[in-house]
């Protein structure tokens, strides 16, 4: 009995250690984290304004926008500038010169003047010889605000004109924001102040930032529509300036219409008097990234989800565009599932999707509400015009052309190759 | 709350020691426990098979462990039985657990994908035996337990927010060391 007890005792108490062990027990975590670290690279303003020209061909490493003129393509290089790529024999194209500007995301052309975002600047350069391109004019401050890597800022006097990338570990407590890390070590290399802007038309992709109809450049920012009057090409003016709301992405024209897409919608206006545009209402949609695009009747947006768009939507929205009344929201037709849609670019009933990593997929659109799916190329796929039988898509890896004269039998024509490097 | 429970269903049960064991022969045992820390607590299941001789036990085990991470911890298992108190005993697990496969993250704001990989188990403590019947024992143990999981993150950094290769990608490998007091009661069958 007595030893029964004893043993009841230790056991009660053994047991009840782990009371005491309590405070002593701790879950520790050590995080280690791989980044590339990007240390800006600066020159002075006017330096880098006199080398804006036509410069021997380079590779292309980040493509973006893309722009057709004739017999040429404009090739942005995300940041770094334009390559220009003869394209009189399609299977065949030739890069034959690259024209440096560092900040530049977008572009569009009219006649003979091609206007590129600068950073900050909207500058005109003059593309009579496209292998002779020189610089026109430049317009300091017409896109104020630019977002830049992470918010990253360059000096007032000095713009960054490239990135030296550097790999690196590090180590913490696994309680520390790690994003946090890389933007801190940023801002350290950090020397002063300045930035600026944003994207191509004319057979301009649907992806474009800046767009032209008429006598106007049109630009949206993040949160505003732009208006420029380039009557006189070669020194653009500002006439207006329309506030739209945050999260501005792409701008289309069609007829005397704009369509801008944003990450909650799309708004509609009527350019019929350039200046002053009239909203001609608005579509809104899931938060996400959504490029557009629209004929005569129905506007196409595809809204992705994914990376810095927010959301789970990977779809093809196609919308009525009957309805003119900025009160009246427009009304959506049909949606299409999707794998992850970027651009976009729609020739007759032909309508070319880039799809991600699903490909460019080329529908038959006359149904709007059966799209029938003529063929599908394996890319990663970013942005495509379609113009006079020959799409034009930018892909991870690649510049494509193709043939689609006949749409049973769509066919690549050439292929640049492109090296993406950070 | 579940660990003074357990507690409060343990101490009685001290009392059902009769004898010692069946001493030499093959066991095949299933383990019930709580893994507590500085996390949740979390649910232990194990069942393994060993030989004793004498004083000395062998064998391996595999089970389920909810602490903080899910986990299947493969692992051999040892125990020592004093001569001078032979229902007591010390033991040691010691193996590798296996990660609950690998998630997707769900945070929108940017792709998280991240994987989950296993890494040592140990378990070292003291039990004690209560006979139920003839070949068959139930025993509580008390130990102090290590897990360690790898999770691997990868994450999409906006780098020029626009074009095809927009994003950049970064990696971060969170190395858990998950102490724990684990309290098992274990029901174990000589054969």
């Amino acid at each position: 009995m007595t030893n029964n007890f004893t043993l009841r005792v230790l056991f009660c108490a053994l047991f009840s250690l782990p009371i005491l062990f309590n405070s002593c027990i701790k879950d520790s975590c050590q995080q280690k984290s791989t980044y590339k670290i990007f240390t800006p690279v600066f020159k002075d303003m006017d330096e880098v304004r006199a080398d804006i020209k036509s410069n021997a061909p380079r590779e292309v490493q980040n493509a973006g926008k893309i722009y057709i003129r004739g017999n040429y393509i404009f090739l942005n290089d995300i940041d770094r500038g334009i390559h220009v790529i003869d394209n009189s024999d399609p299977s065949a194209p030739k890069n034959v010169s690259f024209i440096g500007i560092p900040g530049n995301m977008d572009l569009a052309v009219k006649g003979n003047m091609l206007y590129a975002d600068f950073y900050t600047e909207l500058i005109t350069l003059d593309i009579s010889n496209p292998l002779d391109v020189r610089l026109s004019s430049y317009r300091p401050q017409s896109f104020p605000v630019r977002p830049y890597l992470n918010g990253f800022i360059a000096a007032a006097d000095k713009i960054i004109v490239d990135w030296t990338v550097q790999d690196s570990v590090v180590m913490n407590a696994c309680d520390v924001p790690n994003d946090r890390i890389v933007y801190e070590y940023m801002q350290n290399l950090n020397s002063g102040t300045n930035v600026a802007a944003v994207s191509p038309i004319g057979a301009g992709g649907s992806m474009a930032r800046f767009t032209i109809i008429n006598d106007r450049l049109y630009t949206v920012s993040q949160n505003s529509l732009e208006i420029l009057d380039i009557s006189n090409p070669g020194t653009p003016t500002h006439t207006n300036k329309v506030t739209l709301p945050w999260g501005i992405e792409t701008i289309f024209p069609m007829g005397a219409q704009l369509f801008i897409g944003s990450q909650s919608g799309m708004f509609r206006y009527d350019v019929s008097t350039p200046d002053a545009p009239v909203s001609l209402g608005q579509f809104s949609h899931a938060r996400t990234c959504d490029p557009v695009i629209a004929d005569d009747k129905y506007a196409y947006v595809t809204l992705r989800s994914g990376s810095s768009c927010a959301g789970y939507t990977n779809q093809l929205d196609i919308i009525d565009l009957k309805i003119t009344n900025p009160n009246v929201p427009m009304q959506l037709l049909v949606t299409h599932p999707m794998t992850n849609p970027h651009g976009l670019g729609k020739d007759g009933d032909l309508l070319f999707l880039c799809d991600g990593v699903a490909g460019l997929k080329v529908f038959d659109v006359s149904d709007i509400y059966r799209l029938k799916p003529l063929k599908t190329f394996t890319m990663d796929a970013y942005d495509v015009i379609a113009y006079n039988n020959r799409a034009l898509v930018v892909a991870k890896g690649g510049l494509y052309q193709y043939d689609y004269s006949d749409k049973s039998n769509i066919r690549q024509l050439s292929k640049i190759t492109i090296n993406t490097k950070p | 709350m579940r660990f003074i429970l357990i507690i409060l269903i343990a101490c009685p049960l001290a009392g059902l020691a009769q004898s010692s064991p069946a001493p030499t022969g093959w066991k095949t045992n299933i383990t019930a426990g709580e893994a507590f820390g500085e996390s949740m607590p979390g649910l232990v299941l194990q069942a393994g098979g060993g030989f004793r001789f004498r004083n000395f036990y062998a064998g391996a085990g595999a089970g389920y462990d909810k602490y903080k991470f899910e986990s299947y911890p493969v692992f051999a298992d040892f125990r020592f039985f004093p001569v001078k108190v032979p229902n007591l005993f010390i033991y040691g697990q010691g193996g590798y657990s296996l990660p609950n496969g690998s998630k997707k993250g769900t945070d929108d704001s940017y792709l998280d994908i991240y994987d989950i990989s296993g890494g040592l188990y140990s378990d070292i403590g003291v039990g004690y035996n209560l006979m139920l019947k003839k070949k068959q024992a139930l025993a509580l143990s008390l130990g102090y337990s290590l897990k360690k999981v790898s999770v691997e993150r990868y994450g999409y950094t906006c780098l020029y927010c626009s074009g095809p290769s927009a994003f950049e990608r970064t990696t971060s490998i969170y190395n858990y060391n998950l102490r724990r007091i684990m309290l098992k009661m274990l029901y174990e069958i000589t054969w």
